[in-house]
C-alpha cells in the first residue's frame, strides 16, 4: 500500500473508532498492522536507494582510479584487472539474483555496479590501445550490451541509466550531423519490461520510479529527434504527446491517487500547462511556418518521418478527444483541445498573429480557472493551488510583457491577491461543512 | 513458471556473454596485430583536444590526409557515396618512413602493404583519408605538455608514429615519436634535462 494511502488510513481509525464503525483494540491493531508494513516500505526504499547509491559511488570511483592512466603498469596486468572487475561484477549479479529473486537493493546496486564495470572497459580498452571511435558508438554499445542484463534482473537503476546512455547517443549523433530516429527502436526495447513491471507491480514505487523515467525520456526524445525541417511543429507535436497522456487509455497503468502516483496524467498535464504559457508570448510564433522551410542542411528521411509521427500523435490525440466529448468528460476536454487549438494557430498564425495570441491567452485563463474551480469541487488542495499558481503565473507575465500602466497592474494583483484568499476560504470551508456532515 | 526461469537464466547468460565478449573481442585483434604485425613509421602533426569518458589524447594527423582521387574512384563514389571503405596502399621512402600511394575499393591491393581506411569527398577531386588511428591516449597532464614539446619543433617533422600492420589492412598504432624519442621519453627528458 502507498504510504499516502497509509497515512489517510491512520488519520482515520480516531474518527471511526468514535463513531462506533470500530472496537478501540480493533483499530490500535490494524494502526499497529499499518504502521509496521509502512516502516518496512520505507526501510526496503532506503535500503534499495542506499545500495544504488553506494554502487554508483564504487563504480565510479573505481572509473576515476583508473582513467588516471596507469602508464606505469604493465599492459596485461591492466587487462587482468580490468576483466577482473567485470567478471567480479558479473558474480555479484548472479549472488544477488539468487539470495533476492524477486529484486530489491541488492540486484539493483549489483547491476548498476556491472553496467558501469563494462563501461570502463570498454573505455580503457579504447585508450590502451588507442582505438579510435565516436562518443556515439560508446553510449550505443554500452546501452545495447545493457540491455539483457536489465531484463535478466529487471533493474530500475539499469533501466534509467540505459535511457541516460540511449538519450545521450541521440543528442551526440544529432549534434554531429546524423539521425537520431532508431532511438524510437532503442526506447521501444524497454517496452516489454515496463509492461511487465506495470502488469505485475502496478503501485509499487519502483514501478513509478520506472513510469516517470520513460515518460521523461520522451519528452526529451520527441526534441531531441525533430528535424526541424519546418520550423514550429514542435509545438504541434508536444501539444498532441501532452494530450496523449492526459487522455491514455493504456491498460495496467495507475489512474487513482496523487501527483506522483498518476504519471502519464501528471505529466500530461503539468506538461501541457508549461506549454500554453509558453505559447502565449509572441516569440514562439516569430520565424515559423511555411515562409521559413529550410531548403537545406537536413536529412529528408528524419523529415518525413517527422510529419509521419507528428501527424499520428495528432490524429490520436484528436481521436481520443472526440471519445471526451462522447462521454461528455469536461476536464478532458478541456486538456484534450489543446492541440486542436495549437495546430490552427500555427496554420494561421502568419496572417493572424494577433488573434492566435488573443485565443491562447484565453485558453491559458480558462484552463487555470477551471483547475481551481475543480480543486475546490473535489476538495483537492493540489489542484486549488496549482490552478492558482498558474493564472498567478499567466497573469504576471502579461505585466512584463505588456505597456498596462501601474494602476492596472495595482488592481489586477489585489483582485489575484483576493482571488487566492477566496478561493482558498471556499476550500476550507467545503472541507469543515463535509466533515460536520459526516 | 518453468518458461520464466528458463528466460531469465537465458538473459543472464547472454548479458554476461555480451559484457565480456565486447572487451575480448577489441583487445584480442589489436594485441595480435602488435605482436605480429609489420611495423612502419609516418610523419604526423599531432593536435591537443580532450575526451571526457577515454582521458587526454593526443590528436594525430598523419601526413597525406587529404589525397587526389582519380577518375575511377571518383565515379565509384557518384555511384554510391555511402560506401566510406576503403585501402589505402603505401610506399616505402629512402629514409624508411611510409607515405600513402594509392586508394583501391571494394577489395585490397594484391601485394604490398596497406590500411583499411574511410574516405570523405572534399571537393572536385580531393579526398580526405580517415586512418584507423587517430589519437594517442597519455596521462591527463602529459597531453598539453606534448603538444608544447611538438610546437618547439614545428616546421622540422620531428613528429611520427610507429603503426604495426596485420596481413588483413588491420592497423593499431605502436607508439608515438616527437624529436625521434619515444614521447614519454621526451617527455621526461624535457622535464628533466641532461647535464651539458
Amino acid at each position: 500500500m502507498a504510504q499516502q494511502h497509509i497515512k489517510w488510513l491512520l488519520s482515520e481509525l480516531p474518527a471511526l473508532v468514535r463513531k462506533g464503525v470500530l472496537l478501540p483494540e480493533a483499530a490500535e491493531q490494524v494502526a499497529t498492522y499499518y504502521r509496521k508494513t509502512g516502516s518496512i516500505s520505507r526501510r526496503s526504499v532506503l535500503s534499495t536507494v542506499f545500495t544504488i547509491l553506494g554502487a554508483l559511488l564504487v563504480g565510479g570511483g573505481i572509473i576515476l582510479i583508473f582513467a588516471h592512466n596507469w602508464h606505469d603498469i604493465p599492459r596485461f596486468f591492466r587487462l587482468f584487472l580490468l576483466l577482473g572487475v567485470l567478471v567480479g561484477s558479473q558474480a555479484l549479479v548472479v549472488r544477488a539474483l539468487r539470495s533476492a529473486p524477486a529484486g530489491g537493493g541488492p540486484v539493483e546496486g549489483a547491476t548498476v555496479f556491472s553496467i558501469l564495470a563494462f563501461m570502463a572497459n570498454v573505455a580503457l580498452i579504447s585508450q590502451m590501445y588507442h582505438i579510435p571511435g565516436e562518443m556515439t558508438e560508446y553510449f550505443l554499445i554500452c546501452a545495447l550490451v545493457s540491455l539483457p542484463l536489465i531484463y535478466a534482473t529487471r533493474s530500475i537503476a539499469g533501466a534509467i541509466i540505459y535511457f541516460l546512455l540511449v538519450v545521450s547517443w541521440a543528442g551526440a549523433e544529432q549534434f554531429a550531423g546524423g539521425v537520431a530516429i532508431p532511438l524510437w527502436g532503442l526506447l521501444a526495447g524497454m517496452l516489454p519490461l515496463l509492461r511487465r513491471q506495470l502488469q505485475e507491480a502496478a503501485g509499487r514505487n519502483s514501478t513509478l520510479v520506472f513510469l516517470w523515467a520513460f515518460l521523461l525520456t520522451i519528452v526529451v526524445a520527441a526534441g531531441i529527434t525533430l528535424e526541424k525541417a519546418l520550423p514550429g511543429l514542435w509545438m504541434v507535436l508536444y501539444s498532441s504527446l501532452f494530450a496523449l497522456m492526459y487522455l491514455h487509455k493504456a491498460k495496467h497503468v495507475p489512474s487513482e491517487g496523487g501527483f506522483w502516483e498518476m504519471p502519464l496524467e501528471s505529466c500530461g498535464i503539468v506538461g501541457q500547462s508549461l506549454l500554453i504559457l509558453l505559447l502565449t508570448f509572441k516569440w514562439p510564433w516569430q520565424n515559423i511556418g511555411w515562409n521559413y522551410y529550410r531548403t537545406a542542411g537536413y536529412h529528408p528521411i528524419a523529415a518525413a518521418f517527422d510529419y509521419v509521427v507528428i501527424i499520428g500523435a495528432l490524429a490520436w490525440a484528436l481521436l481520443l478527444l472526440f471519445e471526451a466529448l462522447r462521454r461528455r468528460q469536461r476536464r478532458a476536454l478541456l486538456f484534450g483541445a489543446a492541440p486542436l487549438l495549437v495546430a490552427c494557430a500555427f496554420a494561421t498564425h502568419e496572417s493572424a498573429l494577433i488573434p492566435v495570441l488573443f485565443v491562447m491567452n484565453a485558453y491559458a485563463l480558462v484552463l487555470g480557472v477551471d483547475t481551481i474551480l475543480e480543486g475546490i469541487r473535489v476538495g483537492r488542495r493540489l489542484w486549488l493551488n496549482g490552478g492558482t499558481l498558474f493564472v498567478v503565473l499567466l497573469i504576471l507575465m502579461r505585466f512584463f510583457d505588456s505597456d498596462m500602466g501601474m494602476l492596472v497592474r495595482g488592481v489586477s494583483f489585489v483582485l489575484i491577491g483576493l482571488l487566492f484568499v477566496y478561493s482558498n476560504r471556499l476550500f476550507a470551508r467545503r472541507m469543515l461543512k463535509e466533515t460536520h456532515g459526516t | 513458471m518453468a518458461l520464466k526461469l528458463f528466460l531469465s537464466r537465458f538473459l543472464l547468460g547472454a548479458a554476461i556473454i555480451s559484457q565480456l565478449a565486447v572487451p575480448v573481442t577489441m583487445v584480442g585483434s589489436r594485441a595480435w596485430t602488435l605482436q605480429h604485425g609489420e611495423r612502419v613509421l609516418m610523419h604526423c602533426e599531432p593536435v591537443d583536444p580532450y575526451d571526457a569518458f577515454r582521458g587526454r589524447y593526443v590528436a594525430l594527423s598523419v601526413e597525406g590526409t587529404v589525397i587526389d582521387a582519380d577518375e575511377a574512384m571518383i565515379a565509384h563514389l557518384d555511384a554510391a557515396p555511402w560506401k566510406r571503405s576503403a585501402y589505402l596502399a603505401l610506399t616505402r621512402e629512402a629514409d624508411g618512413f611510409v607515405k600513402p600511394d594509392k586508394l583501391t575499393v571494394g577489395h585490397p591491393p594484391g601485394a604490398g602493404l596497406y590500411f583499411k581506411v574511410k574516405i570523405h569527398r572534399l571537393g572536385g577531386k580531393k579526398l580526405r583519408v580517415v586512418y584507423p588511428f587517430d589519437r594517442y591516449y597519455m596521462e591527463e597532464k602529459m597531453a598539453p605538455r606534448a603538444e608544447s614539446l611538438y610546437r618547439k619543433h614545428a616546421g622540422k617533422r620531428k613528429a611520427h608514429v610507429a603503426v604495426r600492420i596485420a596481413p588483413d589492412g588491420a592497423a593499431v598504432l605502436e607508439e608515438l615519436y616527437v624529436g625521434g624519442e619515444p614521447i614519454h621519453e621526451a617527455l621526461k627528458q624535457s622535464a628533466h634535462p641532461a647535464e651539458p
